[in-house]
């Protein structure tokens, strides 16, 4: 889509994926709805909005330097929780009204303690137990990790978190999942309608703003696109991007910039999000909630025990969607997703597909370096 | 034999049993005729003992690649693996074993996420090696909570591990051998706790780290080889006595006049030898706590099976060395520091801040406000305990020696 034909929603998204603070989270607190921030994708949204709160996805979004931050992490922790915590040290994130950190990757549980030493004043700041195997003792007792997650916001803000109104925000979140997918099928064709880059913007405005109001737009969006002539077939080669966090388009991005056309994402911030869908039928939805996070979609690297589910599940995308290669990004500091990346890249090279892995920090000091990587990869698959 | 004597007879007999936890001591165990599990990080000896298996460690192996001719050569080779420059090189080490396929198939592979990122990625690794693909698997979920509820949960996860062992194994754990074994567990336990009180004593008798190497000796050289169990709590009572003795004796350690005391808040580096003794020497300033070398008394209950993997399960979770530090939040973490100080009346923290360590990385400024809300002077590093290259012991003896003096310490 070009510039000036770009759709009003698309242009909304990347307006929210590129701050902090938009008008739709300044809505929802002017009606007087209570906002709280989350890190990681295992951690429901479906919880907090079964509570009538807004749940805001944790992300460093216009951070540039990590000054503040460092009096409390060195340099040999992830750049990602360094500019969030900047962020939160320099006021961004004083609209919200609770903080849930889950023990994802450590350098992210850490926050916790960080936060709740520092001068932020975060009414409620909480910290989840995350699993870290895939199975069903897990899934039990993440179940009732969301229990005393579930009791805590019912205390702090005053909720009642039924049954019902569980199911409600299953089959909203099971809608925003359904519409997710519907978009990336899109990218399947020979003639994408969508960008990589654009799809960041559409993903990070998604665990951005209330869920209703971002499925209204995500289906004015399809429809858009539907309607659009197929003209975006002259790319030099067809990438899929992988790795951690994911909330800037920097890799779609310089890959475009390159003639390339990211055709799918399995990322914190991106694909990762719309797999598969929670039970919104079973009795109990907390539990339904836990063995999604824990068995169906077990995508965090940190979680042992699925390593071979999250290949295939990147193997059979990269097929789908025949990508001619897959760029990998890491951030430095990061342990996990060290390993995952390592192992991935020889799968892909096992089953033929060519890819580049790639360390970078979270706002890197320049894009020259890495242009040049994404450049030279792109010729060896170009088309 | 004086009590010197005997205290470097006992640090040649560690020294000894720790060649069983290198890498040719991995084969070795491999040979030994008992079952051979390879686990990714801390073995738990209670079970493997009381099951006469062996058991060797990834993570430990890794750390004793470290040391030793050629080590700089091994860690740039396990660092051009390219899984991550900063990684731990204990963990980086153990990655590049199974990458250079010099490590023999176990009959079973036990990997866990504790104590910490590189740890469960290493787990991961192992977990997919192909050469292993055969080889039956347990991964263990250790918990961040410290509620009796994580306890249970943990514990039900090491009743789940012990019938994968049976049958990966044929081996069977009893009621009768596990109360045995944990029963003597308790007694070792109980004795580090001794001799880690005599250690208080002003001036202090024996190198307090002699705690880390009786704790290694019950735990993982036991658990490679099950015949060393009861040969640790020996060795421990060993110490314990001669100990004593100094106490009552008021003698110090031998050639050391000690002036300062003070807590190394992390891994005792592998390039010590260079540091702390010179430090004793030339400043009188003696380490009196590392992390291996700081213990909690959590005894094993032996009235049910239950009782006994729920306790050994807290045991694990928190009372074991980086397991404690870096799986829970930072109360334990800081609270631990005023207690350390505390106890062993030091005059001073120092924070080494292993580069692989993202908790202390994170924990910086934490143990900074708490040192100094409790009158304790502490001292930053940033070093790298495995690769003595990052920072040289003589500059570390340097910054430390400026330290002491600008306190007032020196
Ligand atoms: S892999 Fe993703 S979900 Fe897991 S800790 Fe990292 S950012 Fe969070
Ligand atoms: S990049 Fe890795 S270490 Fe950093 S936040 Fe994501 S998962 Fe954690």
């Amino acid at each position: 889509m070009s510039e000036e034909n770009r759709s009003q929603v698309l242009k909304k998204f990347n307006d929210y994926a590129g701050k902090i603070l938009n008008p739709s989270v300044e809505n929802v607190k002017s009606a007087d709805c209570r906002v709280v921030g989350y890190f990681c994708s295992f951690i429901p949204e479906e919880l907090f909005i079964a509570a009538g709160l807004l749940p805001f996805r944790m992300r460093g979004t216009g951070s540039e330097t990590t000054e503040r931050a460092d009096e409390y992490f060195t340099s040999c922790n992830c750049s990602f929780p360094r500019h969030c915590f900047n962020q939160a040290l320099t006021g961004e994130f004083t609209f919200l009204d609770g903080l849930v950190v889950g023990t994802s990757c450590d350098a992210t549980r850490y926050i916790y303690d960080n936060w709740k030493s520092s001068p932020i004043k975060t009414p409620f700041i909480y910290l989840l137990g995350y699993p870290h195997v895939s199975g069903v003792a897990m899934a039990n007792y993440y179940r009732a990790e969301l229990a005393k997650l579930k009791t805590a916001l019912e205390e702090q803000f005053g909720a009642r978190i039924t049954d019902e109104k569980l199911r409600s925000a299953i089959t909203l979140c099971n809608e925003t999942r359904e519409l997710q997918r519907q978009l990336y099928e899109m990218r399947k064709s020979a003639s994408p309608p969508i960008t990589g880059s654009e799809m960041v913007s559409v993903m990070v405005a998604g665990v951005s703003m209330p869920k209703d109001e971002y499925n209204a737009d995500l289906k004015q969006l399809i429809e858009e696109l539907e309607a659009l002539p197929a003209t975006n077939s002259t790319y030099a080669a067809r990438l899929m991007v992988v790795g951690s966090c994911g909330d800037d388009d920097i890799l779609s991005r310089l890959a475009e910039e390159q003639g390339a056309l990211v055709v799918t994402d399995h990322t914190c911030f991106g694909g990762k999000l719309k797999y598969g869908a929670v039970d919104g039928a079973a009795s109990d939805p907390l539990q339904a909630l836990a063995e999604y996070q824990i068995l169906t979609r077990p995508f965090c690297a940190k979680v042992g025990g699925a390593y071979q589910l999250r290949a295939k599940v990147i193997l059979d995308a990269a097929k789908e969607f025949g990508v001619d290669g897959v760029l990998g990004q890491r951030l430095g500091c990061c342990d996990t997703w060290g390993g995952e990346l390592y192992a991935l890249k020889e799968d892909l090279k096992g089953a033929g597909i060519p890819s580049l892995m790639i360390e970078r920090e979270y706002v890197p000091d320049s894009e020259g370096q890495l242009a040049t990587r994404v450049q030279a990869f792109i010729e060896t698959v170009r088309r | 034999m004086t009590d010197q004597e005997i205290i470097n007879a006992l640090t040649a007999e560690g020294n000894e049993y720790f060649k069983a936890l290198t890498i040719a001591g991995v084969n070795d165990n491999a040979r030994m005729g008992r079952p051979f599990i390879i686990v990714s990080d801390d073995a738990l000896p209670e079970i493997p003992v009381a099951m006469d298996i062996s058991c060797s460690i990834m993570t430990v192996a890794g750390a004793m690649g470290t040391v030793g001719p050629g080590a700089a050569e091994r860690i740039d080779k396990a660092t051009e693996m390219g899984v991550e420059n900063r990684l731990c090189a204990s963990v980086k080490m153990g990655a590049y074993f199974l990458k250079a396929g010099i490590l023999p198939v176990p009959d079973m592979v036990i990997t866990t996420n504790s104590p910490c990122d590189a740890v469960d990625m290493l787990g991961q690794m192992m977990d997919n090696y192909p050469p292993w693909a055969k080889v039956p698997k347990f991964r263990l979920d250790a918990p961040h909570g410290q509620t009796d509820e994580d306890f249970v949960y943990f514990g039900a996860q090491l009743k789940e591990m012990v019938q994968a062992i049976e049958k990966a194994t044929g081996k069977k754990l009893t009621m009768e051998r596990f109360v045995e074994v944990a029963e003597e567990s308790n007694r070792q336990a109980s004795l580090i706790m001794d001799f880690q009180e005599l250690t208080r004593a002003v001036p202090c008798p024996v190198d307090p780290d002699m705690a880390r190497v009786g704790w290694e000796l019950a735990r993982w050289v036991a658990a490679t080889d099950p015949s060393v169990f009861p040969k640790a709590t020996g060795w421990l009572e060993r110490l314990v006595d001669v100990t004593e003795r100094k106490v009552k004796a008021k003698t110090g350690m031998d050639g050391v006049q000690e002036k300062i005391r003070f807590l190394w808040y992390d891994v005792s580096p592998s390039w010590g030898s260079k540091l702390f003794p010179r430090l004793r020497s030339e400043l009188g300033a003696v380490c009196m706590k590392t992390y291996y070398s700081f213990h909690n008394y959590i005894p094993i209950d032996t009235t049910s099976m239950d009782s006994m993997l729920a306790s050994v399960a807290k045991k694990y979770l928190m009372g074991t060395p980086m397991t404690r530090q870096a799986m829970h939040t930072a109360d334990v973490f800081c609270d631990d520091i005023v207690r350390i100080c505390k106890e062993d009346k030091c005059d001073a923290m120092i924070m080494p801040c292993h580069i692989g360590h993202r908790d202390t990385n994170a924990y910086q400024k934490l143990a900074r406000d708490t040192c100094r809300a409790n009158g304790i002077p502490f001292f930053f590093l940033g070093c790298d305990v495995w690769d003595e290259r990052y920072m040289p012991a003589d500059v570390v003896f340097d910054r430390l020696k400026t330290f002491f003096q600008s306190t007032g310490l020196a």
